[in-house]
Parts: C-alpha cells; sequence; structure tokens
C-alpha cells in the first residue's frame, strides 16, 4: 500500500544534499586515491590479515558484551523507577561525549596495572588488562555501550508498557512477558543498536591505542594500523583504510531502516 | 535580539581572526615552532631564553616527527622544525623546501628505563629479553622507533607506542616494566629512572632544526649560541655542534 | 507484604459469584463500592465520559493503585492505599478487555487467544469457534478488522477462565455481526461475572441485568433490570 509522497521544500532538500555530500566527499577521495592495481598485493600482507583478524574478534565480542549489559541497563532506564535517573543516564551517554583518549586514560586509572580495580585484579588474578587482546575489547566496549543502550531505551520508550500490562492480566509472570512480548517487538532496535555498536567498536581508536596498547597480531586493530602506516607506508594506509570501509558497510548496511514498532 | 545575536557574532569574528597563530603575512612577533615530542620538556626552557636574547614569541606545536612532516608537506604553516629525524627534511621535497637547515644540533641517546620502584627488579641488558616483563618502546617509523631497533634489533615487545612520550607515561604509571626512552626523559620525568648504568652509545637520535620561512633563520642562529646550548645541556641533551648550512 | 493464598485461578471450576468491595478513591473517582456479580450476571457501568468508569475497571484489573482507600475481592484485599505491597493483576483471574484492545501485534489470532498461561487448549479452541474466528486463525492483528479483532480480544480475556470479565465499551464502532456474536457468548452458559462499561444506554439496557450510574466519580444510581 503506497501512499502519495510528501512534498519536501525545496530548501530543505537543498541543504539536505550539501549534508549527504560533505558525508560523501571523504569516502570518495578515499576510493579514489586507492592503489587498485596494487590491492592484491597490500590486502594479502600479513600486517593487514593480522590486524582485519585482531579487528573482527575484538569488535565482534564486544558487540556481544554490548547486548549482554547493554539491555538489561535500557530497560532499567526505560521502565525502572530508578533514583537519580538523570545521573544513571549521564553517565551511560558518558563515554559517547568523553574523547577516546581520555577514556582511554580513565580506564588505565581504573583497570590498568596500578589502576583502582587492576591492581586488585593483577594482585589476586593474575589478571592484566593492557597489553591484552582482552583489554582491546574492554576498551570497545566501553566506547561502543552507549550507543546500544541509547537506541534501545529508545525504543523500549516509544513501544510503552501496555502490552506488557495487558500480558499482566492475562497471568503471564514478569519473566514470560520479557520472553514472549518485550524481546520479539524489541529485536529490530536491538539489531539497529547491535550494528552501531559494533561499527563503533571497530573504528574506535583513542581508548585502545592508550589502554591496550599497539601490538600487531594481539591488540593492533585496523585503525592502529592505518594510523601507523599513514606517515611509513601511505599505500599500505590505504588498503587498512579500504577494509575498514568495507566491514563497517557490511555491518550497518542491513540494518533496516526502520526499527521502531508501529502499532 | 536580532542585533545581539550579529554583534556577538562580529565580535567573535574578530576575535578569532586576530588570534591566529602568526603565519607568514600574519602578526610579525610571533614565529611557530614545530617541535619533535622529545623535545616537549626543553623546548619552554629555550622559548624563554629566546626571548630573553629579543626573539618575539614562540609558539609551539608538538607532535611526532613523521607526524609534523606529513603535516607541513600537506603546507601546514610554520617557520621552524626541529625534528628528530634528519631523513624527514627530504619528505619534505618538493612541496616544501626549508631556507635553511641546522644539522645536528642536539643529540639523545636511548636509555633503558624502568619505573622509579622497579616492579620487576631489573639488572641488567639481559633483561630486555625476559618474556614475563611488560616492554614498550616506540613504532618503528618514528625516529626513536627505528633508533631502538637499531640499537637492540627483534624485542619482545608488548606495546609500540606511538610516541617516546607515551612510552614514558607507561612507565611513569606503573603500567609497563622496561621501556627504551631518551636520556632526557630519565632526566626530566622524576618517576622513571635508568634500568642500568650505562655510557651514553649511539646509534643514538640526533635533531636537526629546518627553517622553513626566513623569520625562522633567525631561531636557527640562536641555536647555536651559548645559552641555547647551556639549555640543551641542562635537559640532558649531547651537543654535537655543526655549521649552520642551506639545504 | 501480603501474605494472603492466592486467589483461586478457576481454571477448571465453574464461574462463581465475586464480591466487589471497598471505598476506592483514585484521581477524580470516589465511590463505596459493595456489589455481588452472579456468574453470567452482567452489570453495566454507565456514564458520560470522564465520569471514571475505565479507571473504575483499570483498578478491578490491578492496573492502577488506589490514592486512598481500600478493594476487595472475595474477601482477599487485593489494594490498600495504606499498604505498598499488593497481589498484582495476574493474581486476580480477571479478564480485562480494554477499549483499545492491546492485541499482540506479533501473535496470530490463535497465540493471542491461547496467550495466558492459564488457558487450555481445548478452551481456545472452543472460543476460537463460538466467535467465528478459526477462519481468521493464523491471521495478525493488523489483518483484522474491528470487530474481528474485539472478538479476538473477547476470547482472549476468555480463555483464561477469569472469574471476573471487565469489559470496556466493547461494541462501540462494531459491525452488526460481530456485536451479535459478542452478546450471544455474553448470553452463553458458562460466562463469568461481568463488568461492562458503556456509554450507550440501549446497549446495556438490552444485555445487562444491572445497571450502575457513575457520574464525577461517583455513583449516581444503580438499579437491577
Amino acid at each position: 500500500m503506497s501512499r502519495v509522497p510528501t512534498r519536501a521544500p525545496r530548501p530543505l532538500l537543498v541543504v539536505a544534499v550539501l549534508g549527504i555530500a560533505f558525508l560523501a566527499l571523504p569516502v570518495v577521495g578515499l576510493l579514489q586515491r586507492a592503489p587498485w592495481s596494487s590491492l592484491d598485493d597490500l590486502l594479502g600482507r600479513r600486517a593487514v590479515l593480522d590486524a582485519l583478524r585482531v579487528s573482527l574478534t575484538v569488535s565482534a565480542i564486544a558487540a556481544g558484551i554490548v547486548v549482554v549489559l547493554g539491555t538489561p541497563l535500557a530497560w532499567m532506564l526505560a521502565r525502572v523507577d530508578i533514583p537519580m535517573r538523570r545521573l544513571v543516564r549521564a553517565l551511560v551517554i558518558l563515554p559517547m561525549v568523553l574523547p577516546p583518549v581520555v577514556g582511554g586514560t580513565a580506564l588505565l586509572f581504573a583497570l590498568g596495572r596500578r589502576g583502582l580495580v587492576g591492581q586488585w585484579l593483577d594482585r589476586w588474578f593474575d589478571i592484566t588488562l593492557p597489553f591484552t587482546m582482552t583489554g582491546a575489547v574492554v576498551a570497545a566496549t566501553f566506547v561502543a555501550l552507549p550507543f546500544y543502550v541509547m537506541t534501545v531505551e529508545g525504543a523500549l520508550r516509544t513501544m510503552g508498557d501496555d502490552l506488557e500490562q495487558m500480558a499482566g492480566t492475562l497471568g503471564a509472570p514478569p519473566l514470560t512477558v520479557l520472553r514472549r512480548i518485550t524481546l520479539p517487538r524489541l529485536l529490530p532496535a536491538m539489531g539497529a543498536g547491535l550494528a552501531l555498536a559494533w561499527a563503533r567498536a571497530l573504528g574506535e581508536f583513542g581508548a585502545t591505542i592508550t589502554f591496550a596498547g599497539n601490538l600487531p597480531g594481539r591488540t593492533r586493530t585496523l585503525p592502529l594500523a592505518t594510523f601507523q602506516a599513514l606517515e611509513s607506508d601511505p599505500e599500505a594506509a590505504l588498503a587498512l583504510s579500504l577494509v575498514l570501509l568495507a566491514v563497517s558497510l557490511v555491518v550497518l548496511l542491513p540494518t533496516r531502516d526502520r526499527w521502531l514498532p508501529t502499532r | 535580539m536580532r542585533p545581539v545575536v550579529v554583534g556577538l557574532l562580529t565580535v567573535g569574528l574578530l576575535a578569532t581572526t586576530s588570534c591566529s597563530p602568526a603565519d607568514a603575512d600574519g602578526n610579525e612577533n610571533l614565529i611557530t615552532v614545530f617541535v619533535a615530542s622529545s623535545l616537549t620538556d626543553v623546548i619552554g626552557d629555550l622559548a624563554t631564553a629566546w626571548e630573553a636574547a629579543g626573539g618575539s614569541g614562540l609558539v609551539e606545536v608538538v607532535g611526532g616527527s613523521n607526524h609534523l612532516a606529513a603535516q607541513l608537506r600537506d603546507g601546514a604553516p610554520a617557520d621552524v622544525f626541529l625534528t628528530a629525524d634528519a631523513a624527514l627534511l627530504d619528505v619534505l621535497r618538493p612541496d616544501r623546501i626549508p631556507v635553511a637547515v641546522l644539522g645536528q644540533f642536539a643529540s639523545n641517546h636511548l636509555v633503558a628505563a624502568v619505573p622509579i620502584d622497579d616492579p620487576a627488579g631489573i639488572r641488567g641488558p639481559a633483561d630486555l629479553r625476559r618474556t614475563d616483563t611488560i616492554l614498550v618502546a616506540c613504532v618503528t617509523g618514528v625516529p626513536c622507533g627505528d633508533a631502538t631497533f637499531q640499537r637492540y634489533g627483534d624485542l619482545p615487545i608488548d606495546s609500540y607506542e606511538p610516541s617516546v612520550r607515551a612510552v614514558v607515561t607507561r612507565l611513569a604509571l606503573g603500567e609497563a616494566d622496561l621501556g627504551i626512552v631518551y636520556a632526557t626523559d630519565v632526566a626530566a620525568e622524576p618517576r622513571i629512572t635508568a634500568a642500568w648504568d650505562e655510557p651514553p652509545t649511539c646509534p643514538c637520535v640526533t635533531y636537526a632544526a629546518a627553517a622553513m620561512t626566513d623569520k625562522g633563520t633567525k631561531f636557527l642562529d640562536f641555536l647555536e649560541t651559548d645559552q641555547a646550548r647551556d639549555v640543551l645541556a641542562t635537559h640532558g641533551f649531547n651537543r654535537e655542534a655543526a655549521p649552520s648550512g642551506s639545504s | 507484604m501480603n501474605t494472603q493464598p492466592d486467589l483461586p485461578t478457576g481454571a477448571s471450576a465453574r464461574p462463581k459469584a465475586v464480591d466487589l468491595e471497598g471505598r476506592l478513591v483514585r484521581g477524580d473517582l470516589h465511590l463505596e463500592l459493595t456489589l455481588t456479580v452472579a456468574p453470567g450476571e452482567i452489570v453495566a457501568v454507565v456514564g458520560p465520559n470522564a465520569a471514571g468508569k475505565t479507571t473504575l475497571l483499570r483498578l478491578l484489573a490491578g492496573l492502577e493503585r488506589l490514592d486512598d482507600g481500600l478493594l476487595r475481592l472475595d474477601g482477599f484485599t487485593v489494594d490498600d492505599a495504606t499498604d505498598p505491597g499488593h497481589v498484582a493483576g495476574h493474581d486476580r483471574s480477571v479478564g480485562w478487555v480494554p477499549q483499545d484492545r492491546l492485541l499482540f501485534p506479533h501473535l496470530s489470532v490463535a497465540a493471542n487467544v491461547g496467550f495466558s498461561p492459564r488457558a487450555t487448549t481445548r478452551r481456545s479452541a472452543h472460543l476460537l469457534d463460538a466467535l467465528g474466528l478459526r477462519s481468521i486463525a493464523e491471521r495478525k492483528p493488523s489483518e483484522c478488522s474491528g470487530g474481528q479483532a474485539q472478538r479476538v480480544a473477547v476470547a482472549r480475556a476468555l480463555a483464561g477462565s477469569p472469574s471476573l470479565l471487565l469489559l470496556d465499551e466493547p461494541s462501540t464502532a462494531l459491525d452488526a455481526e460481530s456485536r451479535r456474536r459478542i452478546h450471544g457468548l455474553l448470553g452463553a452458559d458458562d460466562r463469568p461475572a461481568t463488568l461492562l462499561v458503556t456509554h450507550d444506554p440501549v446497549e446495556a439496557a438490552g444485555i445487562a441485568d444491572r445497571i450502575i450510574q457513575l457520574e464525577a466519580g461517583r455513583i449516581v444510581a444503580a438499579s437491577a433490570l
């Protein structure tokens, strides 16, 4: 069933097109300078494959943690009457607005070997986070979590809890309501949030290099490798950028353009 | 309301235009100096001495030498470039050719350093090969990283830091056990200390200064004076005198 | 904390009379309630808009809490304004059909009807047939007409064999067929005690056994028909 599309005012369209051009221009620049002829050779290099493997592993694990941690958090923010909700939400948004390097430094002070909690991890469990892939996962999770929580919380608020109330009057206990009513309707928003968070985790640089360090095969993700390659080997940097662009598109394109449920 | 907004915008615009750092046709009283990150601690004192000697105000931009070279090549405005790697000056050609070059006005040798409390109990060069310690060094491609590799070859490094300052920070915070830094860093940072005693050896890092504009040549002249040399020595740099010349 | 035993769910029992009793204060609603509704009896609650009819139903269903007063269902205190812990909606064995029905959009008609944990397969199937929903059993609510959706909502509420059925404007904007079917079902033998909110006095007169009239949150008249 299609309807006659709204007629957009001309000035709005012009500005919107400018916006698209602004966003597309760097990508076009990248594609235009890419060393297409030597791409095969560049992409086959150990350094590139290592960075790709690290990036995919770290971002995938981080994305998983984000969903597990973020869904209850989003639910709590949207549905539970918690004290200081504003403060909690500000805390959730914080990694989004902090410069990533600051975030990484903060993580260091908290979870580094001499950190607030980190020193106990080191002393009691012999767990060190910096300079490990786990550390890279921590950094990526830290910066990506807000994207997921904000998306899912927004969806929960829009959805409202009328249907959950109805399910309650029909005798369904809270977990059943969650499982049969809330989660199935939340799935599209969860998917969208996951895609955003995953893309953010993929692109993470500042917090990773500050907290987890930079070691090929272990913590050197595609962004770190690209940064390093920029000065010494610009062609490799371009190739790495293309890989990162391609992986990001694969993650983002499947996102539905509408993830809020209609009633 | 409207006039207020217009007025604020105008004031804002004027403020930004008049506060821009010096470029060739800007405020003549400032010179912009691109400074290799390992010179961070000394540039302040150099600037003070420069002004005491009658020089104009100095705006410093600190970064990894490679990074700064790349920016200069792409057209960043600067009067002087202090680099930890003279070879980078070739990178600038043919887009930017220095007006004058002072090669080797100072040098810095590498030192293995540990946090002040030496958590891993480092005793000597053999400990560099230990795998149970966290070893950090500069990434190859930056001057200190290249020098590290030249001197020690392959090491079990746990993190290749983008600059020597990052290595120093890791050690100062106690996040790493051992790191390769400059002698000047050990002198400047109280939370780290040399891992073992050894005389300064090269291969080491030598600094070159390039004047990118005519204004900059005055700074190069200053670098050869006794005041400048004293400042450098105080911070731990070895002085390598070399006559200035054009590239 | 409420330590009273669970109310009987009536899953396999015959419908029973329901005692509603209490002093209910919520927003503009102020009323003293002493009402016993026999199984199968329909009590119509009539009144103009904003008279408090929907609020009354929601309070009975456990979706809203009293600002003041007390509500007892069959002798059990289910809501006490002075006691924070109270029996939640799902323990009250109440079937609630709101005006906007609130069908689960992602579940089929059959899944909606059978949703309640108290619903048996046999009862759900019986209701699907009785309300003429068998032919659309696999459709989603968005594909149903207004009348069909209303029937689904009623079937869903009845599937769990509630002791008390609450209907909020069930026949508003319905086609004649749907209206007939619902009224037909409400005339069946094993229907529970029913409270029906309507603004249409003709409907009330046609189907109800008793009428309670609300105006501005207060009972102004109550009579048997």
